[in-house]
């Protein structure tokens, strides 16, 4: 390089590699489209289920990691070691739903400082009304006399 | 001393005293009347001493030059400088810092057995990053972006998108750790505490790669010291939201 840099002339012949270089758009690494057919079932292998508690994946841009791990990237990764932590639709289906006195359910998800802003939900229409934070249901009580 | 040495004077030496022994700042024409014949130069000086002669002995600032005899400490006959300051300094100095040297000897060492035992830390310390869930399960994250736009190092990459159930999530929460600098503004600025930095300092990594988290990798630390970080959270909030 320095040798390079010490001649005029080598270096006037560099000239216009060094600008189309610098002048030349890269292509950023991209990771492969989502492949619907790869979606992996109850059935698969423990590490290539979306979580523990949901296996398939539960968003319409959402990788299948059968497709997303079948790369170089994670050729020596040992799949069991990383972090897989539980589906959070996994766990709020589980929930149950709150049945609540009157037309208006109010939530501030826990316990003062602990919880999100507080929000009131209008369970006017039929069936369960989710909070938009928290994820829990809440339902009119409709007492039959 | 001019004063005293004027009457034996001639009028001739007086003259001449005059001009070097009496105070520069008398005004010329009372010098003209009273001794000289010809008149001072002192057109450019600034009048700033006394304007006029009193009957009082003079004082100059130099106390070899005053008349005025003043009492000042005779250190010729004491013991000298240096015996004083050796017995002040030397001797009590040596005596309490050896006590507190005895001192120390006594008490338990203040040395932690650092990876097995560890000092206290703050409940604001701002280590490893971590996002937090509800009590039900639901991630708290409702991709508001507010941490990602905030980020000073803009090391936290965002993407979002309805979820089957029809709740807004986050489908990409990545935080490069080589780029973040542990401002904190990320978790003052969540509105729903999700993306807090645990107490966790120790999570070096033997590539770079390791440090480029994902959500998944957050979400497990969140579940990991859920526990730490409401406890955490509890302790200050009277700090952050006074209501």
């Amino acid at each position: 390089m320095s040798a390079n840099m010490s001649t005029p002339i080598s270096l006037f012949r560099r000239a216009p590699v060094l600008i189309k270089r610098s002048l030349a758009t890269t292509s950023l690494p991209t990771p492969p489209a989502p492949i619907p057919a790869l979606q992996p079932d109850e059935k698969s292998p423990k590490n290539l289920q979306q979580s523990p508690n949901v296996p398939t994946t539960w968003s319409t841009n959402q990788n299948p990691k059968p497709n997303a791990y079948n790369n170089a990237r994670f050729e020596q990764t040992n799949l069991d070691l990383q972090p897989n932590p539980p589906s959070a639709m996994g766990m709020v289906a589980q929930d149950p739903v709150r049945l609540v006195e009157g037309r208006r359910a109010v939530c501030d998800g826990g316990v003062g400082p602990l919880g999100h802003p507080k929000i009131y939900i209008n369970l006017d229409k039929p069936g369960p009304k989710v909070c938009g934070y928290c994820g829990i249901r809440f339902e009119q009580a409709h007492h039959h006399h | 001393m001019s004063r005293m040495l004027t009457p034996i004077l001639n009028q001739t030496s007086r003259s001449i005293l005059s001009h070097r022994l009496l105070p520069r700042s008398i005004p010329p024409s009372s010098l003209k009347a009273n001794f000289s014949s010809t008149s001072f130069r002192l057109l450019a000086t600034p009048q700033t001493g006394p304007q006029t002669v009193s009957s009082q002995p003079t004082r100059t600032p130099n106390p070899m030059e005053s008349s005025v005899k003043q009492e000042w400490p005779d250190y010729s006959k004491g013991p000298s400088a240096l015996d004083k300051a050796a017995q002040l300094f030397f001797f009590t100095e040596i005596l309490r810092g050896m006590w507190i040297v005895l001192e120390q000897f006594f008490r338990p060492p203040y040395t932690i057995m650092y990876p097995f035992e560890k000092g206290p830390l703050s409940p604001r310390f701002r280590g490893e990053h971590a996002l937090r869930r509800y009590p039900n399960g639901e991630e708290r994250c409702i991709a508001c972006k507010l941490c990602e736009a905030i980020c000073p190092a803009q090391a936290i990459t965002i993407e979002s998108e309805a979820r089957e159930d029809g709740s807004r999530r986050t489908t990409r929460y990545d935080i490069d750790m080589t780029k973040c600098i542990y401002c904190g503004f990320c978790q003052e600025a969540c509105p729903v505490d999700a993306i807090v930095e645990t107490q966790n300092a120790e999570y070096s990594t033997e590539t770079r790669e390791e440090l480029l988290y994902n959500k998944e990798k957050l979400l497990s630390n969140g579940d990991r010291a859920e526990a730490e970080i409401a406890a955490n959270l509890q302790a200050d909030h009277v700090s952050f939201c006074p209501a």
